[in-house]
């Protein structure tokens, strides 16, 4: 599993993935004449409102830009939507939940003129604002809560949610938009003084996929987060050719990747507090932080010096592998990979950067260099060659002029006839230099060189700047083994764990990045290969950009500048983008089709002159996105009715121009935040770690936002329900209709429960057993209305023959549970289990002696819900007990299995046994699988089966699956809800079961009805 | 039910503007002529066919396969051992190969003659290793391509690059790919089914994923270590309700959501919404019987065998047989096939596990008419080396992982049978004749399922993407 090696990457993945070889990149002069003519590359203009004929409709501005366009298509717009729909409207939209019933009632009656405002206002100050707006804004910034796939380490993030607390916060501020990207890119060259709670906001470079380490990836996320998420620029294409259809060239992405590749993030341990020190960070906490800490910087300072060292110290294993892996210089099959001291750092399992750092130092050195320009000479020859010309190579590096006399002497007088010959003696002058080196530092500490300017020379080829063996610490990542690697990300998983483990007692920490010290100049990856570097390119903005700034950037890394420059007014594309952002987010559709993609192939907006004027109305506006939500929530455009209207459907099916507001699904999010509403089961729950809990778990009460986002493995009812794949900023949300969907609503505890929740509350709140008086009380929690005539009968009808069918019933227990779990001892001779002792402790997973697990008593022993582990000898063998709770015929099957991929101990050996027949099975498994088929097997109720593992000759490694399923015979299996089957792992969960009941159901279909999931 | 064929509004706009695969096939008019995007003519063609993300469509042109089964044998089986036979190897034995072993993951040594016998089968003569015996009498329907090549000799880009074209970046899975362009045949049941006992392989969903595609063009994982269908699919039954009493339910949302879009007029949101109810309640008997292999007559699984390979096998020829695109059937969890240690008892372990279920599933493809509408593939990310690999010097009686060269089967719809095309040099190591890159194979599997695989593309972030990138080469040579 641990395979996947970085430093094999650099070479073979980025050489492979040339995204093109066909494509000619864009001709200069048509890169200049759409950066002149291409809309969105143009100056934001302050447009005016234009003329309208139909003065009454429009209330202000973005009414006119709207009504002007249908006015030219002939099109009318809609009338306002009715009071009822506005106030739902507005819930949903602003803080992502319905009103409730009295709250509708009131908007109702409410006949004062700014009734509207007065609404508008109350939501946007709510904490829920910025609870559901943060949703929108998590999905550009590809939010997680974990790394992604890692091959070592921590997957958990533990502080990503303190970056998701922090876009809440600056929502519910309303924190001016620019501000808010400043310090997204760069708030750690912003923070001063005591408030450092804005340093969190750089989770939004670093949340993304961590790619499993690749870095160059990992830069590339954070070019396109930044690039396409804050801009509309598609820069991505650019890494390995320049931009097919927009002006944007590999220098471009070079100039940005160097400004990333600049920047780092300081191990965990140096992330700056946000807040006080939680609860749980006592003094050992701290210690434990600062031991693992320490233990992670150690091993990598230890690493290092001991990368350096045999970089040096084994040049001569160096030269020498490098000429065996020369098809045209090597005299041996294989190259000397393993040698005297150990194993050169090449293979992708073992590192590679050790050789490619020899062998690049070696190619550069030209004909004349002092020390290896008698290697130069000689490796351009072909092997046969080098016997015959080495004495005349010599001759020649001699008469030079700049040949190192310690060189010449280590030369003189010997015959090589191979470049390992050469190697040899290479090897041999700069492992005594190295030597020599290493004595003098010890004789003199302060030394920083030799005294003697051609051993000093000799030894620049080791310890000079440019020399292989001279890497910093980070560079030396690129040169860990395997297992180096693996120790690493263990260590530096430690740290993080340390964090982990104080669960909600931690305090949030910032995920920040910093400034390098010493910058990164950055290269342009010759189609995108980074072990071909090209040509060097400045840190600097997109030639895009060169209104704003032409200069390089000049301090750090210069990512606060790149900031200012994003939000500076004049940038043509970053406030536009944000209004069509929010735009989309509060029609459904966006001005621009595309809201991530704002280049030359993207559809143009609908609407130009509102955009420009929305934009700029905002940077006048202190960028503020309350008072532009409260903008567009207040227009006739947005409280149109979204009612049909064949005629205006015939000219503009999809509604670009706006003759009405447009009907929308709920996402997910609001979907589930509604259920919990009005099942009044939603946990006040204020930031924080994320509940490590599906959103579709029963016990799982918190906004959807709370909810681990787990880019590994994301939960499948958020696929169905559109959530976005958090690996990439998401432009917007794919709207599906999908029978999964369908199930959810019908079939998941999760939607039971709320729907029993309403019914509780029913009961609860309403003391009426009059049937249509429930019904009504039950409309006005779910739909917050009053049912028509018809509705009312048509759930009257409904509850009366489910009443009739179900009676009142009264929650029950789960299903009896047939299932006990224990250990005791089968005798072979006899075929019966002769002991059975139910085990003592559950810990919610598991069955087994004790809390500590292995237990002291009982060792490894125990149960869990397909499998488990044996005791320490036959006696303890571990038995699941299944009491039949009818007479019949049954029938048994599961597959058994032992072990994994490790090879030990003998396996284990299985039984059913019946209490009054005996043995009825048996199995051995060893790093194997069987079915354990029963096909056919009469009990009586009351009749024990146990199904018995226990250990053979040691139990060694002793984990087995088994869960077995049992089936009463004559079941037709679906269309009953009588019990006739027994599953272990189904049944083995402690999980709430709901109760069936009228209430329940009618809520239910209440709760998956269009009228609730969707918006008018 | 009188419900009009699903048109989910947005959904189709999005799909269309960002669908390259020739609008002519999706038999849509003037609604494509006002997105400035589409360049292209506006055919003449019926009005308000719906289009379900998942409707079936008709491809670029008419297409040799409709389904198919992906066999993965997660880990990297040795193709030496297997498909592959090199003699040399054998002679070379324990002894230093005469070219230069090539860098993999890990050290390796001296020459490891395959310890497996092999003996070959039909008209054909292919040689198949005693380890798929079970495919011997199937060897006149193999295509057996022994020059595939990958890129990267470690498990997690390899796995990519053979499922999505792209060694470690977000792309589309190739199930993605075919759901997006061919939608699927049975709306009761997901286009796209990745099935593994006991768990994910080494990389988890990212081997399904729909990446920027839409995702209901996502995989759907489903653990065949279960059995019970609630286990295998998610929120198919109901806990407390049976069937009849959950129809009176629906009938009545039915009925509120018939009057509440009644109040609202034309829309094809609702409209789709209605309909996914009456498809998920379908759902929830179609895929209860989709799994239950007990169905099966006694004969059918006797001739699959007792084992979860056997029963995921024969799964997935239900499922194809109820029209689902897209199955991908995993060995297990993690690698099973990844043996570095101790090959011959490991392969022979593993190959027992499956050798009898594939060869049933080929036989009953026959059987039932589905083996020429269904292309089956079968083989891993990458191969293993013919030198054994060494730890600290001592060799381990196994193999490093191969991407220089490998072998993968692919048998049923389109494939000519009985063919043996492109070979690996004297050793195995490297493909030397005719190399099939990963890339390639894509291609060809789209061409059998009838796209160009040029065409078959994807608006994102500013480009059209495609499952082959700028490579891919069809290879004909192994089309019937």
């Amino acid at each position: 599993m641990l395979d996947n090696m970085r430093i094999f990457f650099c070479v073979i993945v980025l050489g492979s993935f040339l995204l093109t070889t066909t494509v000619c990149a864009l001709p200069q002069d048509r890169a200049d004449e759409i950066r002149r003519s291409h809309w969105a590359f143009q100056p934001i203009q302050r447009t005016q409102p234009p003329p309208v004929a139909d003065q009454s409709w429009p209330k202000g501005a973005i009414d006119r830009f709207v009504m002007a366009r249908l006015e030219a298509a002939g099109l009318s717009p809609s009338d306002r939507a009715d009071r009822r729909t506005l106030i739902r409207r507005a819930y949903l939209d602003l803080i992502g939940m319905p009103p409730s019933y009295e709250e509708v009632e009131a908007f109702a009656g409410n006949d004062s003129h700014d009734a509207m405002t007065q609404m508008v206002d109350r939501l946007l100050a709510r904490r829920e604002y910025g609870e559901r707006w943060a949703r929108h804004w998590l999905d550009v910034a590809r939010y997680a809560d974990v790394k992604g796939y890692l091959d070592a380490g921590e997957q958990r993030f533990p502080f990503a949610y303190s970056y998701r607390d922090y876009v809440v916060r600056s929502l519910n501020e309303d924190l001016p938009f620019d501000r808010f990207l400043l310090e997204q890119i760069a708030a750690d060259q912003l923070v001063e003084g005591d408030d450092t709670r804005p340093l969190a906001a750089l989770g939004f470079l670093t949340v993304g996929s961590w790619y499993n380490l690749f870095p160059h990836e990992i830069i590339d996320d954070r070019i396109d987060v930044v690039a396409r998420g804050l801009m509309g620029l598609t820069v991505g294409c650019a890494r390995c050719h320049d931009h097919k259809y927009d002006p944007i060239t590999t220098e471009d992405y070079y100039s940005l990747y160097g400004v990333f590749a600049s920047s780092r993030e300081p191990p965990p341990d140096e992330y700056p507090l946000l807040a006080e020190p939680g609860t749980s960070e006592d003094d050992a906490f701290r210690e434990e932080l600062q031991q693992a800490a320490q233990k992670y910087k150690q091993l990598r300072a230890e690493l290092h010096a001991k990368i350096m060292h045999e970089m040096r110290a084994w040049s001569g294993d160096y030269l020498r592998y490098i000429v065996q892996t020369m098809p045209d210089h090597r005299t041996q099959a294989q190259a000397p990979l393993r040698t005297e001291r150990g194993v050169i750092r090449d293979f992708s399992a073992y590192a590679r950067g050790g050789v490619t750092r020899w062998r690049r130092f070696l190619q550069s050195r030209p004909p004349d260099d002092p020390v290896f320009g008698l290697w130069s000479r000689l490796i351009a020859m072909s092997r046969e060659e080098i016997a015959r010309r080495f004495p005349g190579a010599l001759a020649e590096f001699e008469t030079s002029g700049q040949a190192n006399p310690l060189v010449l002497e280590t030369f003189s007088g010997q015959a090589p006839k191979s470049m390992a010959d050469l190697a040899d003696l290479y090897g041999e002058l700069l492992e005594e230099t190295d030597t020599l080196w290493r004595k003098h530092q010890k004789d003199d500490s302060q030394a920083v060189a030799f005294d003697d300017p051609h051993h000093e020379q000799l030894r620049q080829a080791l310890f000079g700047k440019d020399a292989p063996g001279t890497v910093s610490v980070d560079e030396s990542t690129d040169l860990y083994t395997l297992n180096e690697s693996v120790e690493v990300r263990t260590a530096f998983a430690d740290v993080e764990r340390v964090y982990l483990k104080a669960g909600k007692g931690r305090a949030p920490r910032a995920m920040v990045m910093v400034d390098r010290s010493e910058p990164v100049e950055p290269r342009v990856f010759l189609r995108g290969n980074a072990e071909r570097p090209g040509k060097h390119v400045a840190r600097q903005l997109p030639i895009l950009l060169s209104d704003l700034r032409t200069e390089p950037f000049e301090v750090g890394s210069g990512r606060l500048e790149l900031a200012r420059a994003i939000v500076d007014p004049r940038n043509p594309l970053t406030a536009r983008v944000i209004v069509n952002r929010i735009w989309a987010w509060h029609f459904g559709r966006g001005l621009v089709a595309t809201p991530s993609d704002f280049g030359v192939r993207s559809a143009p907006p609908t609407h130009p002159q509102l955009l420009d004027y929305l934009a700029s109305w905002l940077m006048d506006n202190d960028w503020s996105l309350k008072k532009l939500h409260r903008k567009i929530l207040l227009s006739s455009t947005w409280q149109q009715a979204s009612v049909d209207r064949p005629e205006c459907r015939r000219e503009d099916a999809e509604n670009q121009l706006l003759w009405r507001m447009n009907r929308q699904r709920l996402d997910f999010e609001t979907m589930r935040d509604s259920l919990l509403a009005v099942s009044g089961r939603l946990e006040p729950l204020r930031g924080g770690p994320p509940i490590e809990k599906r959103p579709d778990d029963v016990s799982n009460s918190a906004r959807t936002l709370y909810s681990s986002v787990d880019r590994t493995s994301l939960p499948e009812i958020c696929r169905v329900f559109d959530f976005p794949n958090p690996d990439l900023s998401a432009p917007q949300r794919s709207k599906t209709t999908m029978p999964q969907q369908a199930l959810f609503l019908l079939n998941s505890l999760f939607v039971i429960a709320q729907s029993e929740a309403v019914a509780a509350r029913l009961a609860d709140e309403f003391d009426s057993d009059q049937v249509a008086n429930r019904i009504r009380q039950l409309f006005r929690i779910v739909y917050s209305r009053n049912p028509s005539g018809e509705e009312l009968e048509l759930a009257t009808r409904f509850v009366v023959d489910r009443l009739i069918t179900l009676g009142e019933r009264q929650p029950r227990p789960r299903r009896p549970n047939a299932w006990q779990y224990g250990f005791g001892q089968y005798e072979i001779a006899v075929k019966r289990l002769t002991s059975f002792t139910p085990l003592p402790h559950f810990t919610g997973e598991a069955w087994q002696g004790g809390p500590e697990w292995p237990d002291a008593e009982l060792h490894y022993l125990r149960l869990t819900a397909i499998g488990g582990h044996v005791g320490i000898d036959r006696a303890h063998a571990a038995v699941r007990r299944w009491t039949a709770p009818i007479d019949g015929v049954i029938t048994i099957s599961g597959d058994f299995s032992h072990g994994d991929v490790e090879k030990c101990g003998d396996g284990v050996e299985g039984w059913i046994v019946s209490s009054r027949s005996g043995e009825v099975g048996h199995w051995t498994v060893f790093k194997d699988t069987v079915d354990t088929l029963i096909e056919s097997l009469e009990v009586a109720s009351g009749e024990t089966i146990d199904f018995v593992v226990d250990c053979r000759e040691n139990h060694y490694c002793d984990e087995f699956v088994w869960a077995p399923l049992i089936q009463a015979l004559d079941s037709d299996g679906a269309n009953t809800a009588e019990v006739r089957e027994w599953d272990a792992a189904w049944d083995f969960s402690d999980e709430w079961v709901p109760t069936p009941s009228a209430w329940a159901e009618l809520a239910q279909t209440l709760l998956q009805s269009n009228e609730f999931l969707f918006v008018d | 039910m009188g419900y009009h064929p699903p048109l989910p509004y947005q959904t189709r706009r999005e799909f269309l503007s960002r669908s390259g695969m020739g609008f002519a096939m999706l038999g849509l008019s003037g609604v494509l002529a006002d997105s400035g995007l589409l360049a292209v003519e506006a055919p003449a063609a019926t009005t308000g066919l719906g289009l379900s993300p998942l409707a079936s469509r008709s491809p670029h042109f008419p297409p040799r396969a409709r389904h198919i089964i992906h066999i993965f044998l997660n880990g990297g089986p040795s193709h030496v051992d297997t498909f592959d036979p090199k003699p040399l190897l054998t002679k070379y034995d324990g002894k230093t190969l005469p070219i230069l072993n090539l860098i993999t993951e890990r050290e390796t040594g001296t020459a490891f003659g395959s310890p497996f016998r092999f003996k070959r089968y039909g008209e054909s003569g292919i040689p198949i290793s005693e380890l798929f015996s079970h495919l011997g009498p199937h060897a006149d329907d193999l295509c057996v391509i022994r020059s595939m090549h990958a890129d990267i000799p470690n498990h997690e880009p390899s796995l990519m690059l053979m499922n999505s074209g792209e060694n470690t970046l977000v792309r589309p899975s190739m199930g993605s790919w075919l759901t997006y362009g061919l939608g699927t045949e049975n709306q009761n049941l997901p286009g796209f089914i990745a099935m593994s006992p006991g768990g994910h392989p080494i990389k988890g969903s990212e081997n399904w994923r729909s990446a920027f595609l839409p995702g209901i063009y996502e995989g759907a994982f489903v653990n065949t270590q279960h059995r019970r269908v609630e286990q295998l699919i998610e929120n198919i039954r109901n806990p407390t309700q049976d069937l009849l009493s959950q129809r009176k339910q629906v009938d009545l949302l039915q009925a509120l959501n018939r009057r509440h879009l009644d109040q609202r007029g034309h829309d094809p949101q609702l409209e789709s919404r209605i309909l996914s109810y009456e498809q998920g309640y379908r759902m929830q008997m179609e895929a209860a019987d989709a799994f239950d292999v007990r169905r099966e007559p006694e004969s059918i699984r006797e001739m699959y065998g007792d084992s979860v390979q056997s029963r995921q096998l024969l799964i997935a020829r239900r499922l194809v047989e109820r029209g689902v695109r897209f199955v991908q059937v995993w060995h297990g969890a993690q690698q099973p096939w990844d043996n570095h240690d101790k090959i011959e008892e490991n392969h022979r372990r593993l190959a027992g596990q499956c050798s009898q279920g594939i060869g049933a599933l080929l036989t009953d493809l026959k059987q039932r008419g589905l083996f020429d509408e269904t292309l089956v593939i079968c083989g891993g990310e990458f191969g293993r080396t013919p030198t054994v690999e060494t730890r600290g010097g001592e060799g381990m009686l196994g193999r490093d992982h191969n991407h220089y060269g490998f072998s993968l089967w692919l048998a049923g719809g389109g494939i000519k049978g009985g063919t043996i095309y492109g070979a690996t040099d004297d050793f195995g190591f490297t493909a030397v004749e005719n190399p099939v890159h990963v890339h390639d194979l894509h291609a060809t599997v789209l061409y059998l399922m009838g796209f160009d695989h040029e065409q078959l593309t994807y608006r994102y972030a500013g480009r059209d993407f495609r499952l082959t990138d700028v490579h891919g080469q069809v290879v004909r040579e192994i089309v019937a």
